[in-house]
Order: structure tokens, then sequence, then C-alpha cells
């Protein structure tokens, strides 16, 4: 019998990514009801599915159908809705990336999670992807020294990619109005929002070679929409770099991993649509390149997969693991957002 | 019939301009004469000195072949005149390829520029002097030290570019020292932006690649056959018949004096 799955959030993340990706594993998975915070877009959502719906998250907690809940609102929403799936004794919660926006909440969440046994998985799905653990098993098995490690983004608008998977927009939010990011305190904010929103994509499997956050280099919004950040975590050196452009090629998401040996090259496919995992390659120092095969399923598809098999108690909930990433991510955000606000009166 | 004009003298020894000269048999004719010669001077040892050696013996133009370090006594003890142009022959960094990016860029200024080294130690100072040639090629502007980082094996940078549109455009620069006594290595440069830009030069692999990427798709372009050699040679043979000095000189101690800074953290 497939798990039933409540779902917050009507966004484009479920509607474009989350609905079609269940509905690929619909033997393991069903959504039976999806709550909106009163956009009204739960209902037709649930509609088609067959499925309840509703306003706000109490009437979806209370619904004892629903026994896993997945966590698709806003950010900053998290860790409240993660307590109250737990408080509603719900067994198992999906929450979508972040974990939570601050240490305080993250060791707060964590804790109840772990206190109940309740079953947790954070959507960063790149953390997932088969192409990244093929990376990881090529950096332990060949035991090179990793020297520095970047991660660049380059991204059209989601729009693009919605209309690939989804129907019925726009997707897309309103334009915002023009953020001032000449102020330094703006720039932070964004900065700090960017880097818990967006790089938190690849943080866990940054963290997972370069655990720490020694010295932030440098730090900078980049215009229109964008950062550059630079740090030293031990030995190593990171750099991520990521600029939202209003036009363009298709998107770029690559890490690239320098060890004293070679140097790995991981491109993650865009993100919603399924172009199944990323592509790796290696070139070592006598330049030979070595291209690694694409598995057909992608980093979304393996974090759903990943959360049956902890239900079915195959393998144990990474709690420390859990919250360190989201420590990591927290504390490089706030150290960053600290590097723009440098030698500025506060 | 009447006798040819054997072309402009070539002086060298190198292997690669014996033939780049077999390669331009009109415009082009070895000598053993360096006066009123192209003098091509290896990039090996004290360049500097050989290329003011060569005009002080009345060489028409100089080609400095691949040069590494800059030499202790350079510019500043023994300043060049300019009265001669030099040809800078940057296999990594070939004139005719950064016309190709440049030109498939649209003019559509890059939103961001990284720039990523990987060589031996022996060879991650070109590689990252050629590196930063790509990124002021690519912005179109000389380019300022922001700050760096270094450990023992690896280095950051963050570096600004005036940039077209007036403002200040970034570049980054990451570079690794790999194991290896060879001096090749590996540069990845990309050009972010509504057209992007991405070249991978791998002289161990025996690769220089340009992609240009748009909404539509991306293109390669074709591969340059012409050796670098050869390419360097006859621009060297343009210069003498025009009379420009050219920049190649300047750009190239604009470029080393910004990995100096850059290896001086």
């Amino acid at each position: 019998m497939p798990w039933n799955i409540g779902v917050l959030g009507a966004g484009p993340g479920v509607a474009a990514l989350h609905l079609p990706v269940l509905g690929r594993l619909a033997e393991l998975f069903k959504v039976v009801h999806i709550a909106d915070a009163g956009s009204g877009r739960a209902q037709g959502l649930a509609e088609r599915l067959g499925a309840r719906w509703s306003v706000g998250e109490a009437d979806l907690l209370a619904d004892p159908a629903v026994h896993l809940v997945a966590i698709c609102s806003p950010p900053a929403e998290h860790a409240r809705q993660i307590l109250a799936a737990v408080a509603a004794g719900k067994p198992a919660i999906f929450c979508e990336k972040p974990l939570a926006t601050s240490r305080e909440e993250a060791d707060e969440v964590i804790s109840a999670c772990r206190l109940a046994g309740t079953v947790l998985l954070v959507g960063t799905n790149h953390l997932f992807d088969a192409a990244w653990g093929r990376a990881r098993h090529h950096l332990v098995a060949l035991a090179g020294r990793v020297q520095a490690i970047s991660v660049t983004l380059a991204l059209p608008p989601n729009g693009r990619y919605h209309r690939l998977v989804a129907e019925g927009g726009p997707f897309q939010a309103a334009r915002r109005e023009r953020l001032d990011l000449d102020s330094p305190a703006v720039a932070a904010g964004v900065l700090r929002q960017l880097l818990t929103g967006l790089a938190i994509h690849d943080l866990p499997a940054v963290r997972d070679i370069a655990p720490g956050i020694d010295e932030v280099v440098y730090a900078r919004v980049a215009p229109p929409v964008g950062y550059l950040v630079g740090y030293r975590a031990g030995g190593i050196l990171v750099q991520l770099a990521l600029t939202m452009l209003p036009e363009g090629p298709d998107a770029l998401w690559r890490m690239n991993i320098a060890t004293s040996h070679d140097r790995i090259e991981v491109n993650f496919p865009p993100a919603f649509v399924h172009a199944g995992s990323a592509a790796t390659r290696v070139r070592s120092t006598d330049g030979q390149w070595t291209e690694y095969r694409r598995d057909p399923e992608d980093g979304y598809m393996a974090q759903w997969r990943l959360l049956a098999s902890l239900l079915e108690g195959g393998v144990p909930v990474e709690y420390d693991e859990l919250l360190a990433d989201s420590h990591f991510a927290i504390d490089l955000a706030d150290a960053a957002a600290a590097k723009v606000l440098e030698g500025v009166p506060q | 019939m009447s006798s040819a004009n054997p072309g402009l003298g070539i002086f060298t020894v190198l292997p690669s301009y014996l033939a780049a000269a077999a390669e331009l048999a009109v415009s082009a004719a070895l000598t053993r004469d360096v006066s009123g010669a192209v003098a091509v001077v290896p990039g090996s040892g004290d360049w500097w000195q050989g290329m003011l050696d060569a005009r002080a013996g009345g060489a028409a133009a100089v080609v400095i072949a691949d040069p590494a370090a800059l030499p202790q006594k350079g510019p500043g003890a023994y300043p060049w005149p300019g009265d001669i142009p030099v040809i800078v022959e940057r296999p990594r960094l070939r004139p005719d390829v950064v016309a190709d990016a440049v030109r498939a860029g649209r003019g559509r200024p890059a939103r961001i520029v990284t720039v990523e080294c990987a060589a031996p130690a022996a060879g991650l100072e070109a590689v990252i002097r050629d590196g930063l040639g790509w990124a002021r090629s690519l912005v179109r502007g000389p380019l300022t030290l922001q700050v760096c980082s270094a450990t023992a094996q690896a280095r950051i940078a963050l570096l600004d570019s005036g940039g077209s549109a007036g403002g200040a455009m970034p570049v980054t620069l990451g570079a690794t020292a790999a194991a290896g006594l060879h001096a090749d290595g590996l540069l990845q440069v990309l050009a972010l932006g509504e057209v992007r830009t991405e070249v991978t030069v791998d002289q161990r692999a025996g690769l220089t690649r340009l992609e240009t990427s748009t909404e539509d798709g991306t293109l390669r372009a074709p591969e340059r056959y012409e050796s670098s050699a050869r390419l360097a040679l006859r621009r060297a043979i343009e210069a003498q018949s025009s009379g420009q000095p050219g920049t190649d000189l300047d750009e190239l101690l604009e470029d080393m004096s910004l990995t100096r800074a850059v290896l001086a953290t």
C-alpha cells in the first residue's frame, strides 16, 4: 500500500514538481490532502487527484488519513509546520529546503523529531542524485585530497521549465520591486536569502567534503540578482557563484571539485524538469577525461525513494547530519551577510 | 621567370617556428641574420633580455614564444623602447579564439566571469596569467584585484572590471596545484550572462574548446587548425608590414602584474 501524503503548500514547487514526481511513484505514495494558505490553488490541484483540500494547516494535520506531511510552504513556515506535524502525531515529514531559517529553529525541530521518532527528510535533491553519489565514491576511492570546490549557477527564469512540467500558470511570482542592492543592509538580506534558498541545494554536498567555515574571503550580491561568495574551510577553498538571468541559455548548475589528482565536474540538470541524474566527468592530471554514465532517475525521484526506505525502516534517519547541514547553511549565510556589512555602521 | 620575393626573414631555431616558416613559404623565409628579420625569442629563460638583444641586433619585429615567468631584470631595469612590433605567442590565449569568443558574444556583457585553473606547480603561474588574460578579453577591460586567499595548494580571488555598461563586472579566479612535473594545465573560463561563453583549454589533452550558448542552443566554434606558432609568425609579419606595434606586450605585462599580485597573497 502506498503511503498517504498531505501536502502543505500549493505553489509552483508542488504543482510543477512534487505532484508529477509523486505521480511517477504511485506505487509508493498517494496524495490524499492538499492545503494552501488561502491562495485557492489547493482545491484545483487536489480535485484532479481525488484528494481533499483545505485552507491553513489545521485540517490537514487533523486528517487521520494523512500519514506523511510534505511541507512545501515558504521557508519561514517550515520549522513551525514541522513542530505542528510532530505535535499532531504524524510519523513522517518531508520538508522542502531549507529545514529552518535559524540555528535555534533547527535545534528545536530536530530535537522534536528525534524525541518523537518522526521520520524526516529534507529535499536537498542534489544530495540524492546518483551522480553525486558516484562523484563522492570517486573521491573516497582514489583518496585524492580535495583542494578547492566551486559551485556555479547561471539560471534563466523558472517559468521556462515550469511550462514543460505543468499547465495552468502563471507559476512565476510577480516581479518584485527593484531592490536597492547598493544598501549594504538590503544586499546582506538578499544574500542570506539566496544562500539559504538556492545555494542550499548543494551545501550539504559541499559540507560533506569541506565541513566548516573558517573565513569568508569575499561575499557580494551580484546584480541583477546573484551572489559571489568565497570562503576557506580548513585547507579547502570554496567559491559559490550565482546569476539569475531574465533570459538566456539553459540553466548551468555545476559543481567542480579540484583534488591533488584530478578534477571532478558535476553538471546538474535544470530544476523542475526530469532529465535524469547529473552528468559527471573527471579530468585527471594526465589530460584524460572520463565521463560517467547518467542515471535515468534524478535527485527528485531519488529523494522520495529514500523517504520510502526510511518509512519502511530500511535505513535510519540521520538527525545529526540533518542538523549539521542546517547549521552549516545558516552559518554560511550569516557569515556571508556579515561580510557584506563589514565596516558598515550598524 | 623573375625571382620571387623570398618573404620576410625569420630568425629562429625553435622547431615549431621552423615548421611555421615552412607553412608560410610565400611571406616568410628562414634567415641566419637577425637584422631586418622577425626574431623569435624562446619564452623560457630570460626572454626579456632575448627580446632586447634581438632589437639591438636590428630585428624588424619580435615574437616571444610561449613566455614563462617574467625574468627578474625585466621592464623595470631594462624598459622596452617599443619601436618595433612585439607579438606574444600565448597558446592558451590565442587571439583568433579570443576574437571568435568576443564575436560570438554578440556584444552582450557578462554578469559574472569565472576562471578556474589547475596545473602542476611548475606551470600554474602561466595558466593563471592566461586565465586572467581570458577574463580581461571577455570583459573587454582591465581587471583590479579586490581580495585573494590561499592555502598551500590553492588560491581564490575576486577581481573587478569596469565593465562595458559602467558598473563593476566581477571576475572570480580559482587555481589549484595538481600533481605532476609537466607544465601543462587546465583552464576553464565561463562568462555568464544572457549569452554564455565557455572556454576550455587543456594542453595535456590537446584541447581548445569554445562554446557559446544562448536560448537557441550551444554553438561550438570550429577548431583552429593553424598552429599557434604560425599564427604568431603571421601576425608578426603583418605588424611589421603595417608598422603597428600592437598591444600584445602591454597585455602580457598587465596579466603578469595581476598574476603576481594574486600569487603574492
